[in-house]
């Protein structure tokens, strides 16, 4: 039967050339600028190199100090973290660290730019790098302030030169002398927590006035043992939070501030820190929406194009109606039909995209990042041409099931 | 005429809504992207009202709420570091500025002056800051020694600014409150400053001025450097090492103008570019679709068309009546998006759109879909006009 389906599908899309090119354009226009958004998504807020724990991984990196008059949303600082997020019970590792703003550094007459990030030990704990060279620096070279850095393996060839071992060398930025102790590969600046291209010991900052600031220009994150742990970390977090100590307290003084993935983090971003309802399902159906609205138009064309299509096949319906098949088999031949084109479709998409990706990746739009189409983002376009195969070819099915057999014969209703 | 073509349309309206609504929802996607493209268009080739060339941005590492007042100690350090950096001979002009052209980072607000809400971009700037941007003063003058013993805080307001608070009146002199102790009052006016560069719509800039004597002002955490032409790089280094001595507690960097505007102009024009791409293709999708499915349509009507030319219809006659079907359908589908369109202006479009950038968007719009619709059903059309009555009539 289903063989049978697929035989007719591939016979129709041979007879007339121009209609199968023009539904295979749409298709494949349409999911190929859906993959690649897809992608784009899945390399922020998937769990990748070096932040492949990141599944039992939650962060602190946006709190909102609010009073009467107005506030302020911002990074945490280091004294709020070290206030409520250090030792929270059920947390296996707990590191701060702070942004990893644009610096510029003169290296042997060379000006170079570069992103300077100041960690401490336990940073290297939680995030998964794999050293070329050497290994992280320790809780202890925090503590003691060694001016000692990890750097990755593009600013080693841009310090030093290509492949020429760095360890135990020495760079100037910040004013600051640091000896190299370990090597990285290069990180996407997508990673919000991964991402730097110097690595140095947090106590090594400038001045003392951070420690004690509640806003600032810090993030934290928290390992748990499992994501099981998630809700106790968060009751443990929120329960410290209801003893926040204002500046100036009133009624209206709140603190916002959560244990987010990090998608919550991008929701909380996008969608706002004061927002109280629950933000990831806000921006999923924000996305939704987004994608929803973009597939109408292509939608609409296809099912007018099929439409066209079925009604040039009224004499063929009719024949087999008028031996008996059912509205329902044939419906599915239709659905089915339309199911194989789209597919066909996505096939090709997958290619297009791959290819427009590896563009934008070299293009190097988003320094390091190399946007890739796995086997994750294959199954995502190939459930959106199913999706999308069995929403434009409903309808038409539906009303090609319903034509009367006489009418069918003499050559479709008028 | 007209009327037969509305009543022939009625009789297939289920096949013909579909069309509707593909070229209703291709309409809109054709102004939107028509009208981005025209307001960045025209934006263009305005003048900015500031010289980015050879400009250096080092931006320091400290960090002011608004309204609190810098450590005296570190304002003396600021305005220690412009003089140091003017003494080098490769420097032509320097300043401090809070958020410098280019820098993404900006200070906006809605005031009630005048009876009229306006939208003001401030800049807290010191007083070599006109010659670092080479801006060009056209009434009254820009800041001076002879602002330190003010009562009040000067300003410079940008063309822009001064026609939407105070329109044709002449703005010197007068006075704006900012809050209850501090009243803002012009002393100049300069040519339109256009923060983001090319992209920038109306920006409204008004310039406040950081006092030396740090009675007045905030202190913003750039400084501004114009070096002059064909200055070796190694300067850079050179300029950095001086400051870093003034300040070593400060953490800064050292940026060019020039690529902040790259990177300003790639951040905001990349949007427009792949909107404006995955726009033509869908446009062209939907244009492959309409022929198709207008060509599909006149096969189908062959007896229709076949009775009409036995009758006697000449093939132009046939020729005008299937585009006169398409047209009416565009009109139909063109009359509805318009409804839609029009009630942007209603929901704050002309916030992000000038009126007209807007309008010449609907208009062209409007002119590209009737084009696109007619050109789509011009092969149909033929191949109906070109139709032998009997061997339309033989049909079956």
């Amino acid at each position: 039967m289903l063989r049978n389906y697929l035989k007719v599908a591939f016979k129709v899309l041979r007879r007339r050339k121009f209609f199968t090119f023009i539904s295979l354009f749409g298709i494949t226009l349409t999911l190929a600028v859906l993959m690649v958004a897809t992608a784009m998504l899945d390399n922020s807020f998937a769990a990748m190199q070096p932040e492949s724990r990141f599944d039992r991984v939650l962060g602190v990196y946006v709190i909102g100090i609010y009073g009467p008059t107005g506030g302020t949303t911002s990074p945490p600082g280091y004294g709020f973290l070290e206030k409520y997020v250090r030792g929270l019970a059920d947390a296996e590792a707990t590191s701060f660290f702070t942004g990893a703003p644009p610096m510029v550094m003169y290296h042997d007459r060379q000006k170079i730019e570069t992103h300077l990030r100041r960690t401490d030990g336990a940073y290297w704990q939680i995030l998964d790098f794999k050293f070329l060279e050497g290994g992280p620096f320790t809780e202890a070279d925090n503590q003691n302030a060694n001016h000692v850095a990890v750097i990755t393996d593009d600013m080693r060839e841009r310090l030093y030169g290509r492949n020429v071992p760095a360890l135990g060398k020495t760079f100037v930025i910040d004013g600051q002398r640091f000896r190299v102790v370990g090597v990285v590969p290069a990180v996407p600046i997508t990673r919000r927590v991964g991402f730097s291209e110097i690595w140095a010991p947090l106590r090594t900052a400038k001045g003392s006035e951070y420690q004690k600031s509640m806003i600032g220009n810090f993030n934290a994150v928290v390992m748990a043992r499992s994501k099981a742990d998630f809700p106790a970390l968060r009751r443990e977090f929120a329960q410290r939070l209801t003893k926040f100590e204002f500046d100036d307290p009133s009624p209206e003084s709140r603190v916002v501030a959560g244990l987010d993935t990090l998608f919550e983090a991008a929701a909380r971003n996008i969608i706002g820190n004061q927002v109280d309802t629950d933000r990831p399902m806000m921006l999923r159906i924000v996305l939704l929406a987004v994608a929803l609205l973009f597939i109408t138009l292509p939608t609409v064309n296809l099912v007018s194009i099929n439409l066209s299509r079925i009604m040039e096949r009224a004499s063929e319906i009719g024949v087999r109606k008028a031996f008996g098949a059912s509205s329902r088999s044939l419906v599915g031949q239709f659905v089915m039909e339309n199911v194989v084109l789209t597919v066909i479709g996505g096939a090709i998409a997958f290619a297009v995209a791959t290819w427009v990706l590896s563009i934008i990746s070299n293009a190097q739009f988003i320094p390091y990042a190399i946007f890739e189409v796995n086997a994750r983002i294959f199954g995502y376009g190939m459930l959106l041409a199913a999706f999308f195969g069995i929403v434009s070819g409903v309808y038409p099915a539906w009303r090609m099931s319903r034509m009367h057999p006489v009418n069918a014969l003499k050559g479709g209703a008028q | 005429m007209i009327k037969h073509l509305l009543k022939l349309v009625w009789s297939r309206k289920r096949a013909n809504a579909l069309i509707v609504v593909e070229i209703f929802f291709s309409f809109l996607v054709l102004f939107a992207v028509l009208t981005a493209a025209i307001s960045f268009g025209t934006r263009w080739n305005k003048p900015l009202g500031l010289e980015w060339k050879n400009v250096w941005d080092v931006s320091m590492e400290f960090d002011i709420d608004a309204g609190e007042k810098a450590d005296p100690a570190l304002h003396a350090a600021v305005f220690r570091m412009i003089s140091e950096a003017k003494s080098f001979k490769e420097v032509a002009a320097a300043a401090v500025s809070n958020t410098p052209a280019f820098s993404f980072s900006t200070s906006e607000g809605t005031r009630r002056i005048n009876g009229r809400d306006v939208t003001l971009k401030y800049d807290d700037v010191t007083d070599g800051f006109a010659d670092v941007m080479q801006m060009k003063v056209i009434r009254g003058r820009w800041f001076g020694a002879e602002d330190d013993a003010s009562t009040h805080l000067p300003i410079v307001l940008a063309a822009d600014a001064a026609e939407a608070i105070y329109g044709d009146a002449d703005p010197i002199g007068q006075k704006i409150e900012e809050d209850e102790t501090t009243m803002l009052q012009v002393v100049g006016v300069v040519e339109a400053y256009r923060k983001d560069g090319e992209v920038s719509a109306r920006d409204n800039m008004v310039f406040r001025r950081i006092a030396p004597n740090a009675k007045y002002g905030r202190l913003g955490s750039h400084l501004l450097v114009r070096v002059h032409p064909n200055t070796p790089p190694d300067f850079e280094e050179t300029l950095a090492k001086r400051l870093e001595q003034i300040v070593p507690d400060v953490s800064f960097r050292v940026r060019y103008m020039e690529r902040m505007r790259t990177n300003m102009l790639r951040t905001k024009l990349s949007p427009v570019v792949a909107g404006g791409i995955v726009g033509a293709f869908l446009i062209a999708m939907v244009a492959l679709g309409l022929t198709g499915v207008l060509w599909q349509s006149v096969t189908r009507r062959t007896r229709e068309i076949g009775l009409r030319r036995a009758m006697g219809a000449s093939g132009p006659n046939v020729n005008r009546q299937i585009l006169g079907e398409v047209a009416l359908l565009a009109t139909v589908a063109v009359i509805t998006g318009s409804l839609v369109i029009l009630q942007l202006p209603i929901l704050g479009a002309f916030r992000i759109v000038t009126p007209s950038a807007f309008t010449i968007g609907f208009i062209t719009a409007l002119a590209t879909i009737y084009a696109l619709t007619v050109l789509c059903g011009l092969y149909p059309s033929w191949l109906a006009s070109r139709l032998q009555p009997a061997d339309a009539l033989r049909y079956e």
